[in-house]
């Protein structure tokens, strides 16, 4: 039993780190998928009462076009992302935890409503799982 | 100590605050026999709620395990600081009328425990970071029914254990789905989780204990996995097997979460092949 626990353990500290199938851009439905999933995303985020501080004057068309083209980028679409990298764009927002959940949370109802299934929905999430630290101030 | 004037004053607190929700859906785990947040038998580095790095959270359960020999239901209550540090109580009631019988003792005996347990998360994240949450805890176990458990030879009324435990959830695990895995250390003498007391002829110095606990989510809100609890072997004239179970969870939303488990305690105090039903139902804050 012993050596069952330390392989438990051991299984999670490794951190594992997943990689993107190259098809995840396909699955979501190429780039007009992506940009009507983030287009849901975006309404819903924008004006939850925990999150709307934050787009407040901000140009929503553009920064639409802007997630679209990293979104498309990240998960192996054709499509080039020239905007600043997420660590820049997010510095000294003050975002916690409940502010990225609820980010989290809209981008998950609007994969419920685009009818995407649940593994490409939790194969999209560990795609941006490491930009939690680069988002929330203090994480680590 | 009863716990129920401590549960009056976690729902009074809980009144005059709104509902946290600054983390994700069943984050919060649920609410073990012992009282906290974890899985049905063993504590997780989670912390109870869904209270964020600002927030508050708290939990309200009650549990019923049938195995037919034995009856145990659980009331229990826990709050969650800042996604930190938990505070839980918990009290047990088992019926025994099998063994009752085979002791005369009076029918209706009852066997009682209050559990009071803390835990601090001190590293890591259940999703996110390079690191799983890692937790210690401790439970400090009063058994209020102490003529029963010191008649089959246990040495103390009250013990306490202490634990590390850690957690991570993989959002794309095994056929796409949420992997969520936890692994236990305990040290403790408590013979069944301190129901029969603590210690006992064979040993009265606490043991170190693994638990486990795996899920897989098969979708947002629908858990199922498998558990594992070892028991200590302090009392001669009570062996004790490791427990097991099966379980699936339900968690529709942050408010409310339902779990049911098959569960394999083995010999519990004399009576072999103890198998039988777990029903948990949790209100989340």
């Amino acid at each position: 039993m012993r050596v069952v626990c330390a392989l438990i353990v051991a299984s999670i500290v490794c951190g594992c780190v997943s990689v993107p199938p190259a098809s995840l851009y396909d699955e979501l439905g190429e780039e007009a998928g992506i940009a009507s999933i983030l287009d849901e995303m975006l309404f819903l985020v924008s004006r939850d009462a925990r999150t709307r501080q934050y787009f407040e004057g901000v140009d929503l068309d553009r920064l639409h076009g802007q997630l679209t083209a990293h979104l498309c980028h990240i998960t192996g679409g054709p499509c080039h992302y020239t905007g600043a990298d997420m660590r820049k764009a997010h510095r000294g927002l003050g975002i916690n935890r409940a502010h990225f959940n609820v980010m989290v949370e809209s981008l998950t109802d609007s994969l419920q409503v685009h009818s995407v299934p649940i593994p490409v929905q939790n194969r999209l999430l560990a795609l941006l799982r490491p930009f939690y630290a680069d988002v929330v101030e203090a994480a680590g | 100590m009863s716990v129920k004037p401590w549960i009056f004053v976690v729902c009074v607190a809980l009144s005059a605050q709104v509902a946290a929700d600054g983390r994700q859906l069943a984050t919060g785990g649920l609410m073990p026999i012992e009282g906290g947040a974890g899985g049905g038998m063993t504590p997780w580095a989670v912390i109870a709620g869904y209270g964020a790095e600002d927030e508050w959270g708290a939990t309200l359960a009650m549990t019923w395990l049938d195995t037919g020999d034995y009856r145990l239901g659980v009331i229990g209550a826990a709050i969650g600081w800042r996604n930190r540090i938990e505070m839980s109580v918990a009290q047990q009631t088992l019926e025994l009328p099998t063994l009752a019988d085979d002791l005369g003792l009076a029918a209706g005996t009852e066997i009682r425990q209050n559990i009071f347990s803390a835990k601090l998360r001190v590293a890591g994240d259940l999703v996110y970071g390079n690191w799983p949450q890692i937790a210690v805890g401790v439970q400090f176990k009063s058994n209020l029914t102490p003529a029963l458990p010191l008649s089959v030879g246990a040495v103390d009324d009250s013990g306490v254990d202490v634990y590390l435990s850690a957690t991570r959830l993989w959002l794309d695990g095994p056929f796409g789905r949420r992997l969520v895995v936890n692994g236990t250390l305990r040290r403790s003498s408590a013979n069944d989780a301190g129901l029969l007391g603590f210690g006992g002829d064979r040993s009265d110095s606490p043991d170190w204990l693994a638990e486990a606990s795996v899920g897989v989510f098969l979708d947002e809100d629908v858990i199922v996995g498998i558990e594992y609890r070892q028991q200590t072997d302090n009392l001669s004239a009570a062996a004790s097997d490791d427990w097991t179970d099966v379980f699936i969870g339900f968690v529709p939303n942050k408010q409310i979460a339902l779990a049911a488990a098959w569960v394999n305690l083995g010999t519990v105090s004399t009576i072999p092949n103890q198998k039988g039903l777990y029903l948990s139902i949790q209100g989340s804050f």
